[in-house]
């Protein structure tokens, strides 16, 4: 039953991480740009909830996910818009930039001392179903999970602007030949990106409710590997990847004797090289299928 | 309809289109050939905005175009069928000709309009479920051509549409552009087989180094001495 409840545990993780890494896919799908200020939208939306944290919770809610889509938006309006048609070179420094200024806003304003956003603690409150004892948490990951990644899927299969995300993606040139808007086409991919990293803002908050400066740094670096590992180019192989990678870090960080679990990132990252090196377009991408430019 | 007024376009230092004016009227077909290099491409690409215009002016219906987004020229009525057909390989067929109502200005009109076009190119009706990269080579360039269509164009730009087709399905192509002439439609058509356009075109502009050499009509489409003069220039 211990195995039963660490693989569900693991499932879920993996849920949380393949919403980074989905978030992370979508940016790179329209813009072939690894958007490192991810990992910021996440730190801005805890601490819109820790800011927030004497309001109505479902006003602090709200309020997280206008922060995150507003900030992802923004982003690509002041610091990405400029610069396209910039070399790939440029932008990645550029996400570099504005994911260290972010995180120099946040340790000016709300200094390198953690702050408490605990509004959803209650989710940390077991249930029992025999012997198998689930957080909540655990129960809202999974269900957040298969919500979200499903209507990811809707949005893209069943809506105009999702066809004409798709089609950027593949060849954005010709999307915009055929009159594709590419402000609107990226605009969306960055909100949806901000959308998903305001759901992961108010899981990781029940799990960790201080908030660092770094609080989204780690998890953001941990999907983007699994979304490269699986993929990055694919919606699918990247989430795939994402969610492995979360899977792994959790069944390893349950599994792990103490003496070795500190080096669990160190095993991650090195099956991770391994892999890299032999299947270089990713580990769930097509036979044959040649490395994409990453940037 | 489409006007181009000493049209000037370069790439960093280099200059490729070198001065280009030629003008297309609803309902004709003019031809734009030239050896490898001569900008034929880049003419389209900077009608197109796709290409910044370094010099003179595009006009389409009196009104300069030269300087807007790609995006807003083709909602004023032009589109572009690329070179290589660019077709969304792992989309639909129907995937495909939905991308084109991107560019189009209203839905008045549509069904009709869809009908017409499935009429014009029963392939993209027969084999709308169908991933579009599955299709052969001529089943893709009548995609993009119906793709383009779907947009209510006033004028069409064609990249070498003949490229890499067996001589019936040029035949077929050739065919549906007379059909969609007939309509009013203003089209603009880039290609190598220089003798095959020469004579289907209502004149035809030879272009070589960046600059219109000569203008055939189509009496004169099998004077080879003459174009082969132009297209050493």
């Amino acid at each position: 039953m211990q195995t039963i409840q660490a693989i569900i545990d693991a499932i879920a993780v993996g849920a949380l991480y393949a919403l980074v890494a989905v978030g992370l896919a979508l940016v790179f799908g329209v813009m072939r740009l690894i958007n490192f200020a991810q990992g910021e939208l996440i730190t801005a939306g805890a601490y819109s909830l820790y800011l927030t944290r004497n309001l109505p919770l479902v006003v602090s809610i709200v309020v997280c996910f206008v922060v995150c889509v507003a900030l992802a938006v923004a982003i690509e309006r002041v610091a990405f818009r400029p610069l396209r048609g910039a070399s790939p070179a440029t932008t990645l420094v550029a996400t570099f930039a504005v994911a260290f200024a972010l995180e120099a806003v946040w340790l000016i304003a709300f200094t390198p001392q953690g702050k408490t956003a605990d509004l959803l603690s209650a989710l940390n409150r077991t249930a029992t179903h025999g012997s198998l004892h689930l957080r909540w948490v655990t129960i809202t990951e999974l269900v957040a999970g298969v919500v979200l990644l499903g209507g990811t899927v809707l949005v893209l299969n069943r809506t105009t602007i999702g066809l004409h995300m798709r089609a950027a993606a593949s060849d954005f040139r010709a999307a915009r030949l055929l009159g594709v808007r590419a402000d609107r086409v990226i605009r969306a991919a960055f909100a949806m990106s901000g959308f998903l990293a305001a759901v992961v803002s108010l899981l990781l908050t029940v799990q960790q409710p201080l908030v660092t400066p770094t609080f989204g740094l780690d998890v953001t670096i941990l999907a983007l590997v699994g979304a490269v590992l699986g993929g990055i180019d694919r919606l699918a192989t990247a989430t795939a990847g994402g969610f492995l990678i979360g899977f792994i870090s959790s069944i390893l960080g349950d599994e792990l004797p103490a003496s070795l679990s500190n080096f669990a990132p160190s095993f991650t990252f090195l099956v991770v090289i391994l892999v890299l090196l032999i299947r270089p377009a990713g580990l769930l991408a097509p036979l044959g299928q040649s490395g994409v430019d990453r940037v | 309809m489409l006007e181009l007024d000493r049209v000037e376009a370069r790439y960093g230092a280099i200059s490729v289109v070198r001065g280009v004016s030629l003008t297309v009227a609803g309902g004709e077909i003019v031809g734009l050939i030239g050896p490898n290099g001569a900008g034929k491409t880049t003419t389209l690409l900077t009608i197109m905005g796709e290409v910044p215009c370094a010099g003179g002016v595009v006009r389409l219906r009196g009104k300069a175009i030269s300087g807007l987004p790609t995006e807003a020229t083709v909602r004023r009525g032009i589109a572009l069928v690329p070179e290589g057909r660019h077709i969304f390989a792992n989309l639909t067929v129907a995937e495909n000709l939905r991308l084109g109502l991107a560019g189009r200005q209203s839905r008045d009109g549509l069904d009709a309009d869809m009908d017409w076009i499935h009429g014009l190119f029963p392939v993209v009706g027969q084999f709308r479920e169908r991933p579009a990269g599955a299709l052969s080579g001529g089943q893709q360039q009548q995609l993009a051509i119906a793709r383009a269509m779907i947009a209510a164009p006033t004028v069409l730009l064609l990249d070498e549409p003949s490229l890499g087709l067996a001589p019936s399905v040029i035949d077929t192509v050739l065919g549906a552009l007379s059909d969609i002439r007939a309509r009013g439609v203003a089209i603009l058509l880039v290609e190598q087989r220089a003798q095959l356009i020469a004579g289907f075109a209502d004149r035809t502009h030879v272009l070589s180094n960046g600059r219109i050499r000569m203008s055939l009509t189509p009496d004169e489409a099998q004077d080879t001495d003459r174009m082969i003069a132009a297209y050493l220039a």
